[in-house]
């Protein structure tokens, strides 16, 4: 499924500038795709329009399924698994009882979320962790359990906002060798990270953002001899 | 359905496990209601039942004044404890101890009313023309011959009511030495006239009654308190619905339901839903308690209405009030801390001028006009329309379509407000 970001802006409520400005974008489908420039640049308010979760003043999201744009909410919707910055969860359940919600609000049935939940925990190692309350659980475990509420329901698209931040190296190479099995299945991958030696390994392409501007798009070799840089964090440092 | 029965399923568990937020809702109501009503039960029993501690001191020692304490033993108002104290002494012994009431009855108190009762027999005969005319005065000096001190602790229209009882007494006694000299005068047996007897007897009855129609006899503390803070303790729920709503807004887990194919009333509803069966529990709960219970611990028995389906509607619509104004309250903070600070603050003073504390009507004007715009008010109306008036349907449709307004109007600004965010088209 294709993205296309068309001219979108946005403000938010009180600020004196725009958080997104006249921003266009393209994202191909199945690919890995970094969404980087430094605090305030717009990066988490773009994945938040993208995600529906807020809306741009102006301009348009659309999804593209092969030739079609997808016009259906609920089928979008379906189609996009988001894992915030935040950890999103209830921190006073179990991970079962976090999924089993969420689950249910993706319209999955009691057995996929079920045999979901027991794939993503064994992959994430987190088998002797299920009875536990979440609030027991390190940052590390924390973020995987974000990660794995929003791959419940097998998403097309996987949109993750700084997921490998604060966490130890264990956890950080469990997430990234997952989301590198995910993409070699077909999902597109939608990453931001202010760790940019990660981004520049993990992705494939990039858009570089700066006062909610896209400055450039594109894989590696042309965002660099664009910004006329050795690697993405000599770009970052100079903005 | 299901993901409203998820969503339900999910609060259920996070009031579970929210120990702090679950005794709030169920455990302190428990303690507040019992703690009131015992206060209150207390100081209605030092009025009405116990009887009344007085420091005596009778400096007089004549017939008529012991004749006077003989009389305040046997009205058996009064437990009485007697010293020889001067009025100083007695203001000490007051100051300093936990009797709230002292009688001073001076050295003079027998002689000035046999002689206020000769000044008045003699007016009387010369007026009547069996007497001459003896050139004596026939003014009664105006002297003390009574002190009644009181605790400053006392409230003054308690302590008002005690010196009325105190000088009816007094007066009593000498109306009735009066009549005794009169008829000697006249040579009629003072005993045959039985004027004890003749005075007591009244064909002047009056009938103590409440307006209520309920079992009990008389209004109790219990009739009072339990809906009063029952109600107070259903809208208390605010700390928890609305803290709880504002934290789900802050930690993303709000924006992660935003970006599922699900509608933000299914997340709004679930709350709404278990907080309106924990409301219900909770008045439940406070009832059956104060029904069965309180007599097990002094404290008087609650008497339901004969008509629980009024009761009934009373509860849904007190819950489904105090629910709709804590998503009120949660959907247009921005952090938990101003949910639960003002959600807390706003429904204490709701209590205070909407009568949970004291009846409005015994507020000022403008406090009265402000009772209006408090929902407790008007579920306070319903619970006493029932349970101390003993209301019909017909009593309860005036504040009842009130507290419907203000639900429908509660749920109109969270509408509004979701909208503003444009939450509610996605």
């Amino acid at each position: 499924m294709n993205i296309s970001v068309e001219n979108i802006s946005h403000t938010y409520k009180g600020a004196e500038r725009l958080s997104i400005n006249e921003l266009s974008l393209k994202i191909k489908s199945g690919t890995k795709h970094g969404i980087f420039g430094s605090n305030g640049a717009g990066k988490s308010t773009l994945i938040k329009i993208i995600c529906n979760v807020i809306s741009p003043t102006s301009g348009t999201v659309v999804f593209n399924k092969k030739d079609d744009s997808l016009n259906d909410v609920v089928e979008v919707k379906q189609s996009i698994g988001y894992v915030p910055q935040d950890f999103a969860f209830y921190e006073e359940l179990t991970l079962l009882q976090n999924a089993k919600y969420f689950g249910t609000m993706f319209n999955l049935t009691d057995i996929e979320i079920q045999e979901q939940y027991d794939s993503l925990v064994s992959v994430f190692g987190l088998k002797n962790d299920q009875k536990k309350k979440i609030s027991s659980f390190s940052g590390g475990m924390k973020r995987k359990v974000n990660l794995i509420l929003g791959l419940l329901h097998k998403p097309e698209i996987i949109i993750l906002d700084e997921p490998i931040v604060g966490i130890d190296v264990h956890s950080k190479n469990d997430i990234l060798n997952y989301l590198n099995e995910l993409h070699q299945m077909g999902k597109t991958i939608i990453y931001t990270s202010h760790q940019m030696n990660e981004s520049q390994s993990f992705c494939e392409n990039f858009t570089l953002l700066n006062d909610g501007k896209n400055i450039i798009t594109g894989n590696l070799e042309e965002v660099l001899l664009h910004q006329n840089k050795r690697n993405l964090e000599s770009i970052l440092l100079d903005q | 359905m299901r993901k409203l029965k998820a969503g339900i399923a999910k609060e259920f568990l996070l009031l579970l496990n929210d120990k702090v937020g679950l005794g709030m809702m169920v455990f302190l109501p428990i303690l507040l209601v019992v703690i009131i009503t015992t206060i209150q039960n207390s100081a209605l029993n030092l009025v009405n039942n116990n009887q009344i501690e007085l420091i005596l001191s009778n400096q007089d020692k004549q017939a008529l004044s012991k004749d006077y304490v003989a009389s305040l033993k046997q009205s058996q108002l009064f437990n009485i404890v007697e010293e020889d104290f001067s009025i100083d002494e007695l203001n000490n012994a007051i100051n300093g101890s936990d009797t709230p009431f002292g009688l001073h009855i001076s050295e003079n108190f027998s002689a000035t009313i046999i002689e206020e009762n000769q000044i008045k027999t003699n007016s009387i005969l010369e007026s009547m023309g069996l007497e001459e005319s003896s050139g004596k005065k026939n003014v009664i000096d105006n002297k003390i011959t009574l002190t009644l001190i009181y605790s400053p602790i006392i409230q003054s229209n308690y302590a008002q009511s005690i010196e009325k009882m105190v000088f009816t007494l007094s007066k009593k006694l000498s109306t009735n030495l009066f009549l005794s000299e009169l008829s000697e005068l006249l040579e009629i047996d003072p005993s045959s006239l039985n004027i004890d007897q003749q005075l007591e007897q009244s064909n002047l009855l009056m009938q103590k009654a409440s307006v209520d129609k309920v079992e009990s006899s008389f209004p109790n503390a219990s009739q009072h308190n339990v809906p009063a803070w029952s109600i107070f303790a259903v809208f208390f729920m605010v700390v928890s619905l609305a803290g709880n709503f504002v934290k789900e807004k802050v930690n993303g887990s709000f924006d992660r339901v935003l970006t599922m194919p699900s509608s933000v009333w299914y997340l709004i509803g679930s709350k709404a839903i278990l907080f309106w069966i924990v409301s219900l529990f909770q008045v439940i709960l406070i009832f059956t308690i104060s029904r069965f219970l309180f007599q097990f611990i002094g404290l008087p028995t609650l008497y339901f209405p004969d008509n629980l389906l009024i009761f009934g509607w009373i509860i849904l619509l007190t819950g489904a009030t105090a629910v709709s104004y804590s998503l009120l309250i949660g959907v247009y903070s921005k952090t938990v801390e101003q949910a639960t600070g003002f959600g807390a603050i706003s429904v204490v003073i709701f209590a205070a001028i909407g009568g949970i504390w004291v009846p409005s009507f015994v507020m000022p004007p403008l406090l009265k006009l402000l009772s209006n715009i408090s929902p407790l008010h008007w579920c306070i109306e319903l619970f006493y329309s029932v349970f101390l008036k003993g209301g019909t349907f017909a009593n309860l449709i005036s504040p009842s379509l009130v507290l419907i307004g203000m639900n429908v109007v509660f749920f109109l600004l969270v509408y509004l407000k979701l909208r503003k965010l444009n939450i509610l088209s996605k």
